[in-house]
């Protein structure tokens, strides 16, 4: 199946933080969706939070979301939603 | 009681130490320390058909901490959101493939027991969070580390529940809790918390204050301080500990802790009512704090305003310095959420002890200081940094124009520097009305009142500024000399100094001669002791710790203005402190019998 991809910007004031990692986390696991970030030359995997977490994707950093499984556009929906957020979720 | 007296009694100098209010109450009791153990994860080589058995040891013990988290989970109430969220981030990490999984390979590659393993798997998490600049990001690797201890520790079989042999209540000692071990603290034999690390914002403030157990955080080595089975005051309206108690204390405050639990529950009901005394007489009861987050518990306790919002930590949860954009949201949130109430927002206000580490290399003085508290700090350093400066006050502008801003000047000394600033403000208003941006051109400017040369200009200062916010912590040392960080001079920080009162006195009488407001923000405001002394001295708000707020209103809505001013005469009548402690000692009972008690 193919990937879906999506650029989109942090703009969470303190950046993908726990409960924002968290929350990525849970989107992947709830639709059975591949989700990965990639962000400069690192790709990771949303399902893992310490791996997402270790990318440090401080506010402004602009990265690439894709997505992989049935309901992927849907989930790269909230995933824009969700980092577009200034507060936390 | 005798033995509590006995042991008190025995030897040790009675001290006080200054922490950080993290969760208001007080208590009386003794100590458990709990004591970080070292981990120590041998290497043991495990012949090969051993290693299935020591992955499933390994699966047995992540599966248990995660059950473990559930369970601490269902049985926290609903109300419990912030708490709960760093429960949920854990139970994620405990069944991470960074965790999970490379342990289980680990054991299988190397043929190793699963503590080693996973403490290397925990080492190349720890290499990756190393290299993260984010100081809030990289701070979650403390996260980690509490879920990986909690693995440890079912790995060798040790039930982890320390307070299982206490058979009394018992304030908890420790360098820092684990979130989930503050909740499971939450059984009536924990008193209180005191730990070494943790601000306001640290996961143990945020926990006890959900769950009402009164906490004092950021006292440095106090572990080393105390030791089991002593008894000790908390104090989480102040801060204060205080250890090896004398007798006397030890009954003061065992009354006030008696009080507090009685009347805790029915402070709640004055959070709505207004912040007036019985003749009518109003004073703003407003809210000191430091991030956006903490909006909510501004709301949660019916503050009518921020009379101190600190502005440093846009500046030091990054590596970058804050854009004018970044600001300006913090800045609107605050004033659009508030509107119509004010929010008073001070200027960056760092070096002496504040925040000078984390300052960006760039802007450190590169010769070390040799009385930071008398040298390049607060205004003196934003004067330094014009262009920083004036990037704030672009952004506290442009969001003066979504409700009601007031800028607010830290250790302002002289005329000069007020003008100063005045004029920086004037330009920068130019170039925003020139670039056609909105913003309030009344905006009110306030300085703060936290050096004794600014007390005795005040009547100068005052046809300068809109209002004046007296700063008691930076005052009182100032006036007395006195760092209250030296355990050698500590006990002579004292609030209740006349010269205290009287600066605070002629301070109010400067402003209000000149028709402008005078408020308290450092921690007198909040301390219930001090809050009807305050009063009786005229301020118009008294600004403190959100939790407190309900507390100083009940007390101004007991009392009257005429008795509160007679009170001030009295107290300006003294000749020292311990003469003022000595008045307010029967007078408070006599008059709050309530909350003061009879003693």
């Amino acid at each position: 199946m193919r990937w879906q991809e999506r650029r989109i910007q942090v703009h969470n004031r303190c950046g993908v933080h726990g409960r924002v990692a968290a929350r990525l986390a849970e989107l992947a696991r709830e639709d059975d969706v591949s989700l990965q970030i990639v962000c400069a030359s690192d790709t990771v995997d949303c399902a893992s939070i310490l791996e997402v977490l270790s990318m440090a994707l401080v506010c402004g950093t602009e990265v690439t979301v894709r997505a992989q499984g049935g309901r992927a556009e849907a989930v790269l929906d909230a995933v824009q939603e969700l980092l577009s957020r200034q507060d936390d979720p | 009681m005798g033995d509590f007296r006995d042991r008190a009694g025995g030897g040790a100098e009675p001290r006080t130490l200054y922490g950080i209010a993290a969760s208001p109450g007080i208590v009386v009791g003794r100590i458990l320390v709990l004591k970080r153990r070292t981990r120590r994860a041998g290497r043991y080589h495990l012949p090969p058909e051993l290693v299935e058995q020591e992955v499933e040891r390994f699966r047995r013990a992540a599966a248990r901490a995660e059950r473990e988290l559930q369970d601490l989970r269902q049985a926290l109430v609903r109300d419990l959101a912030d708490s709960l969220s760093i429960i949920d981030s854990h139970i994620l990490m405990v069944k991470d493939r960074m965790i999970l999984e490379r342990t289980v390979e680990i054991i299988r590659r190397e043929q190793v027991n699963a503590e080693w393993a996973l403490a290397r798997a925990l080492q190349r998490i720890k290499r990756r969070f190393d290299r993260i600049a984010d100081p809030y990001i990289k701070d979650r690797y403390e996260d980690v580390k509490y879920v990986a201890d909690r693995v440890f520790g079912l790995l060798a079989g040790r039930e982890s529940d320390p307070l299982a042999d206490v058979d009394e209540g018992v304030i908890v000692v420790a360098h820092d809790f684990s979130p989930e071990n503050t909740l499971r603290m939450s059984s009536e034999k924990v008193l209180g918390f005191l730990t070494e690390k943790g601000g306001l914002t640290s996961h143990t403030a945020i926990v006890a204050r959900s769950l009402s157990i009164p906490a004092v955080v950021g006292l440095e080595q106090v572990t080393q301080l105390c030791a089991t089975g002593e008894t000790l005051v908390l104090d989480g309206f102040s801060g204060r500990v205080y250890l090896n108690p004398t007798p006397d204390q030890i009954a003061q405050y065992r009354e006030y802790e008696r009080q507090h639990k009685a009347f805790s529950d029915e402070v709640a009901y004055y959070i709505h009512l207004s912040s007036e005394t019985l003749d009518g007489m109003t004073v703003r009861l407003a809210a000191n704090i430091e991030m956006p987050d903490e909006l909510q518990s501004v709301l949660r306790y019916g503050a009518e305003g921020i009379g101190l919002f600190r502005s440093e930590f846009d500046y030091f949860q990054r590596a970058q310095t804050p854009d004018e954009e970044m600001l300006y949201a913090t800045y609107r949130e605050l004033v659009s959420v508030l509107a119509p109430m004010p929010v008073t927002i001070r200027t960056l206000d760092v070096g002496g002890d504040k925040f000078v580490d984390k300052l960006p290399s760039a802007m450190v003085c590169p010769d070390q200081e040799r009385n930071p508290a008398l040298g390049l700090r607060s205004i003196r350093f934003s004067l330094r940094e014009p262009s920083l400066l004036k990037t704030q006050f672009r952004a506290m502008l442009r969001a003066s124009a979504h409700g009601r801003l007031r800028i607010l000047l830290p250790l302002i000394t002289s005329l000069s520097e007020l003008q100063r600033i005045r004029a920086m403000l004037a330009r920068v208003m130019e170039e925003l009305g020139q670039r056609g941006i909105a913003f309030d051109p009344d905006v009110e400017v306030g300085i703060m009142i936290e050096v004794p040369s600014a007390v005795i200009m005040a009547d100068v200062l005052a046809g300068e500024a809109d209002f004046f916010s007296i700063g008691t912590n930076d005052l009182i040392q100032y006036s007395l000399a006195i760092d209250r960080s030296n355990q050698y001079v500590a006990h002579m920080y004292e609030p209740f100094h006349p010269a205290v009162l009287r600066m605070i006195r002629q301070t109010v009488e400067a402003g209000h001669a000149r028709g402008i407001e005078v408020s308290i923000c450092g921690e007198m405001a909040g301390d219930m002791i001090s809050t009807p002394v305050l009063l009786g001295l005229g301020v118009d708000e008294l600004s403190m710790r959100p939790s407190a707020i309900p507390y100083a209103k009940r007390l101004l809505r007991r009392s009257t203005s005429g008795q509160l001013a007679e009170l001030a005469r009295e107290v300006l009548r003294c000749r020292d402190g311990g003469e003022v402690r000595n008045f307010l000692t029967g007078y408070l009972p006599r008059h709050y019998p309530e909350e003061f008690g009879s003693r």
